[in-house]
């Protein structure tokens, strides 16, 4: 198809799409100081039973918190956070340190009163979840957060990131990768410090690379390349295919059929020492496999060479059914 | 494609010289600007930069001298490590950031990069951004990567051949070089309607080598000679486009589309170069890279390879199965133009939403297929083949996901989320061959090299057809020329819908429970539309392989037989399978302090058949995790992730499991103290019937001597028909195991305000043990020690200024020999490195 065709078919699954989307979305469009209230508020003390949102009216702006917190105002003013202060619209609610923390002059009558105010260091991860679900669900990368394992997990966003200030400037994370997906994801460590392993501790590639942190419609979070193939084929692209002659686990089970992706004891990542054995796993003629059993000639018990040594092309061919070349 | 190269050339130029004019213009602005900057690994101080106009700038630069000492097997060291002597850039940043976020050009900018002078791994990233206006970010990386795992596509050359073959380089390493760009553009990232561009580019380029196994045509599959080492002059570039635009339709709904572009070209090309032999002749030959002189099953290259090794290089013998030519180029060329909708929506009431949908339609092409043999395979007494013809393949994929949360109550929810995903791909190659058998007299039943081709015209190959000059065929000699096609059609189509109910009990217990019900249907068929086949008489004639029976052929007046198959064309496999699975899911989090939380999940999945004998069909996965903050300064952390993974099918017999323990502490008892450290054990283990075919018509072990000692001989428990036709096979269950330590510490102290240790570890212990089909092969990665301990200090010169070293220890250990019984010498595979790098980093 040329790259003229490929736009003509842009517009047409675009205006379906959007005939599409339509009808399943319920347009209830709230008045900016009514979306505010909308979101939750909870308080360490009422975190089961979240208390009632004060009015719009009791917003006292940003230079009335500041007279307390001038220090979480200063580092805010440094993140990308700030540029809500700058916006005109949409009234004082929602460009002010009031946006996320919800109006503050009840908070500021009792005297600092956390119960007062949305306080996300004693709210429930949900509840903050939520909250910054408010502008960040927009983002195509958040689609499905209240649906991650990380979610599912009672893991807020504050898990990861800070809002007023991160360690790493870009997200504000509170540490960089690949430390921070350590500190749960503890069994990965060693996969990425064996022999043969991806470049994550060396910087070449992040976690968040292969997997959405913020979860997706695949197993493990994983992202995926174009038309929902495989994440690798992003850096491997030459597996990618189609070819005339394809590997079917490969395309059917995916690469994990034979690969760790993080890190092996065993060359190219297998999941066996010997690949000989790797391939007899489905090799071996059964009753229901697709995969043939290795022919007379291929005598495994007094020659030794590799498979592939021969199916040189194991990921796919164009050009040799048993993907010799 | 014109359109699109000019883009891409375009971007290639302008963005680069545009991001380093803002770059290099900011930094003019500031660089009176000596303020410390905090270090990337390090604890970083605080750091406010220079303030320039309304802008506040930082920036650092680390660079030095690395020094490496190696010892023992450098390849492997390359290939795991690959950090050498040589001035660096370690580490660099520019942050720039708009005081009061309104820049005239942007708000804020960030480069960061790293290993540039001469590392394996280069990278650059950079994000540029203006407020409402735009959102920037953009990252080059390269990857230099010379991989050479000599026990990787090891032929365990037998030290009984004479002469005997030491293979110490792997015959596929690589030495590429992977160079990956992608820019990403919002244009209006706060407003309602955002649009997304993004241009992605990976390059992948340099010699590496593979190999080929000598069979050049398509049948019998029987035409093997020998196996020759190839270079392959690797050269792929992957060019992806963006296109996306996001409508924030309400404050509760949002809707996105997305184009995606990519465009894939492949321009590898094959040769063997490997000719360290000659022909008595003086031409150049080579005997392949598998030696096994001594085998009583299949002599390779041939009982005595070496006529005369007083010669530079030796002298082969003619009669060798050998190659004196092999080229091979195809430039494959995709698209995969793929659309993309997805929405996001919260707007029914108590009910958020979100979905996608897919399609996509992409193909390769490859037009222009040439490969040339020529030299000598004694099994066929094939002298040259040449093979042609384009190849296409397609692939539609459909998939669409949907889920939806429905909050019955604050505490209690209901989860549902559907996959849908299908494709299919049909491909074609319509192919030419062309076959040319050895012209006699034969040498002990085989081809001469040092004979040009047998010819079959009037003048050289008159009837009978008995002359020498003819082409010589055998029993196992294919068609001289064939034409025709092969179609391959794979499909797949899987359902899945999970439901799944949460509940929160209070606020420091929830739980969840849930079903997915998923259904998988695959469908693959494979065909063969051979148009033509035409056997030239010569040697045992025309009459074998398809024309085994003349009958079934037509006899040419030129005195060759021609096979044309039925219209329909010969089905070679044609299978399908439709799995249905459940999976039971379930999980809790708890948190019964502040100090303590915990989670733990349980999967439980069966199915009614599966695709692949190692594809489970019960599988059970447990997963807990406990963190507890023990005080203001020690918190630990523990987890375990146990897979079971069973498929008990009768000859199947499939037991795995990957069981995973972790403890982790980290303390920092003051500000100028920290330690981290951890330990993992992870097991591994596989077992599942395997056979493998030992001969046609010799039934094992009546023959022991045909193998070496200690070569299985149990029969395969499977029956003897899957194995098909009179192959007799060996099997048994075959066994992977792998016992990992991991263990690692990381210690940190500021001695006084301005020096500060450094010291860790990190060191993994494998113990494993496999199924032998050799039983002169290594261990290989099953048992090893691999250890890296580091210390070093930075220490604060002036304001500004920091000395920093660091010394760092590789150290691989396998067990095993480099000699190992019975096979030709391997090498050592042990390495140890001493790295040492001094660096002074300038924060200003």
């Amino acid at each position: 198809m040329n790259f003229l065709g490929h736009f003509r078919r842009l517009w047409l699954t675009a205006a379906s799409a959007l005939f599409l989307i339509a009808v399943p979305v319920v347009p209830q469009v709230p008045a900016p100081a009514a979306a505010a209230a909308a979101v939750p508020a909870a308080a360490k003390d009422a975190a089961d039973k979240p208390a009632p949102e004060p009015t719009a009216s009791k917003y006292v702006g940003e230079e009335v918190c500041k007279t307390c917190h001038e220090e979480q105002f200063d580092s805010l003013q440094k993140t990308h956070h700030w540029d809500n202060h700058l916006k005109t619209k949409d009234g004082e609610e929602a460009h002010t340190c009031e946006t996320c923390h919800g109006p503050g002059a009840d908070h500021v009558d009792g005297g600092g009163d956390k119960s007062k105010i949305f306080s996300f260091k004693d709210a429930k991860p949900k509840d903050i979840n939520e909250r910054c679900l408010t502008c960040h669900s927009s983002s195509a990368d958040h689609l499905n957060f209240s649906r991650s394992a990380h979610s599912e997990n009672d893991l807020s966003c504050l898990s990861c990131h800070s809002s007023h200030k991160g360690l790493v400037n870009q997200f504000l994370l509170i540490q960089a990768q690949p430390g921070l997906c350590y500190t749960c994801h503890q069994k990965i460590k060693p996969q990425f410090n064996m022999p043969f392993h991806h470049r994550v501790e060396e910087g070449l590639i992040n976690c968040s690379d292969c997997h959405n942190p913020h979860g997706g419609f695949i197993g493990k979070q994983l992202r995926s390349a174009a038309a929902r193939d495989s994440v690798c084929y992003t850096c491997h692209a030459d597996k990618q295919g189609p070819f005339v002659f394809e590997h079917l686990a490969i395309k059917t089970e995916g690469c994990i059929t034979c690969h760790s992706p993080h890190g092996s004891p065993n060359p190219r990542l297998i999941k066996t020492s010997n690949l000989n054995i790797l391939c007899l796993k489905c090799h071996t003629a059964s009753t229901f496999s697709p995969a043939s059993g290795t022919p007379d000639f291929h005598n495994q018990a007094a020659q030794y060479q590799a498979c592939t040594i021969c199916h040189a092309a194991i990921h796919g061919s164009n050009f040799d059914r048993h993907m010799l070349k | 494609m014109l359109v699109l190269n000019r883009i891409r050339r375009a971007c290639q130029t302008t963005l680069p010289l545009g991001v380093l004019l803002l770059a290099s213009a900011v930094s003019g602005r500031a660089q009176d600007a000596p303020k410390p900057d905090p270090p990337k690994a390090d604890p970083p101080p605080v750091v406010e930069g220079r303030d320039s106009g309304n802008y506040n700038i930082r920036q650092t630069i680390e660079f030095g001298y690395r020094s490496t000492d190696i010892s023992g097997n450098r390849a492997n060291y390359g290939t795991f490590v690959n950090l050498n002597s040589g001035v660096r850039l370690f580490e660099q940043s520019l942050d720039v950031r708009s005081r009061n976020h309104t820049g005239f050009l942007f708000d804020s900018l960030s480069m960061h990069s790293f290993g540039f002078g001469g590392d394996p791994n280069d990278v650059t990233r950079l994000r540029i951004s203006k407020n409402k206006w735009y959102d920037f970010n953009g990252s080059f990386r390269r990857d230099r990567y010379p991989w050479n795992y000599n026990l990787w596509a090891n032929p365990l050359n037998p030290v009984t051949s004479v002469p005997t073959l030491p293979i110490t380089n792997s015959l596929h390493s690589m030495n590429v070089v992977r160079r990956m760009s992608d820019i990403n553009l919002t244009l209006a990232p706060q407003s309602r309607v955002r649009f997304r561009l993004g241009y992605t580019r990976n390059v992948q380029e340099g010699p590496s080598s593979s190999t080929f196994g000598g069979a050049t045509i398509l049948d019998p599959m029987t035409g093997y000679g020998t196996q020759a080492q190839l270079l392959q002059n690797w050269r792929t570039t992957l060019n992806a486009y963006r296109l996306g635009v996001d409508f924030q339709i309400s404050r509760k709904t949002s809707f996105h589309y997305d184009q995606f572009l990519q465009y894939f070209k492949q321009d590898t090309s094959y040769a063997d170069k490997n000719f360290k032999y000659q022909l008595s002749n003086g031409v150049p030959v080579d005997l392949g890279v598998v030696f096994d002189t001594a085998s009583n099953v299949n002599v390779l290259p041939c009982p005595v390879p070496v006529q005369n090794s007083g010669t530079t290089p030796p002298t082969a013998d003619p009669s060798c199965n050998a190659y004196l030519s092999y080229t091979r180029t195809g430039r494959p060329r995709g698209s995969l133009p793929t659309e993309q909708v997805s929405f996001q929506s919260d707007a029914i009431k108590n009910v958020a939403m979100s979905g996608r949908a897919a399609y996509s339609s992409g193909e390769q092409n490859s037009k222009d297929l040439n490969e040339v043999f020529t030299g000598s395979n004694v099994s066929t007494l094939q002298v040259g083949t040449t093979a042609t013809g384009p190849s296409h393949a397609k692939r539609v994929i459909a998939n669409a996901d949907w889920a939806a949360t429905w909050s019955i109550t604050p505490n209690f929810r209901l989860v549902d989320s559907f996959l849908y995903d299908r494709f299919q791909l049909p491909g074609l190659w319509n192919f030419g061959t062309v076959s040319l058998y050895a012209q006699g007299p034969l040498i002990n039943g085989g081809p001469s090299l040092l004979l040009p081709p047998g010819k079959f015209d009037a003048t050289n190959c008159p009837a009978p057809f008995t002359a020498d000059t003819c082409p010589q065929h055998n029993d196992n000699s294919g068609p001289d020329l064939t034409n025709g096609s092969w179609v391959r059609y794979l499909g797949q189509n899987v359902k899945s819908n999970t439901l799944q109910f949460e509940y929160d009990f209070t606020s420091k217990f929830g739980a969840r429970l849930g079903y997915r019900y998923a259904n998988r249907k695959v469908f693959t068929q494979d065909n063969e539309i051979l148009a033509n086949e035409v056997f030239f008489p010569g040697g045992v004639g025309a009459a074998r392989g398809d024309c085994a029976d003349p009958t079934a052929c037509t006899l040419q007046p030129d005195g060759s037989l021609t096979f044309s198959p039925d219209a329909l064309g010969d089905l070679f496999h044609a299978r399908d399978a439709d799995i249905t699975s459940h999976s039971l899911l379930s999980g809790f989090w708890a948190r019964p302090s502040d100090r303590l939380r915990m989670n733990f999940d349980v999967d439980l999945f069966w199915a009614d058949s599966a695709f692949l004998r190692s594809e489970a069909r019960q599988q059970q996965r447990y997963r807990f995790q406990a963190a507890y903050t023990a005080s203001r300064w020690l918190s630990l952390d523990a987890s375990f992730d146990v897979l079971e993974h069973r498929n008990g099918m009768l000859y199947v017999n499939d037991k795995e499991h990957d069981r995973g323990f972790t403890l982790a502490a980290v303390a920092t008892p003051n500000d100028r103290v920290s330690i981290d450290l951890g330990y993992t054990y992870n097991n591994i283990y596989a077992q599942l019937i395997e056979c493998w075919a030992y001969g046609s018509g010799v039934a094992p072990p009546v023959s022991p001597g045909l193998l070496p000692t200690g070569a299985i001989t149990t029969p395969c428990p499977a029956p003897s028909e899957l194995q098909g036709g009179d192959v007799t096979a060996f099997g048994g269950p075959a066994t992977y195991s792998s016992k990992t330590n991991f263990a690692y510490a990381d210690f940190n102290w500021k001695l006084i305000p301005r020096l500060t240790l450094k010291a860790g570890y990190a060191g993994s212990f494998a113990n494993g043990n496999t199924l032998f089909l050799n039983p002169n092969a290594p261990l290989g990665p099953l048992q090893y020690k691999y250890q890296k301990p580091y210390a070093g200090f930075a220490y604060d010169l002036a304001k500004g200024f920091t000395f920093k070293t660091t010394w760092t220890y590789y150290g691989y250990n396998p067990k095993s020999t480099a000699n190992p019984a019975g096979l030709a010498p391997l090498g050592n595979q042990d390495f140890k490195a001493n790295n040492v790098t001094l660096a002074l980093r300038y924060s200003f």
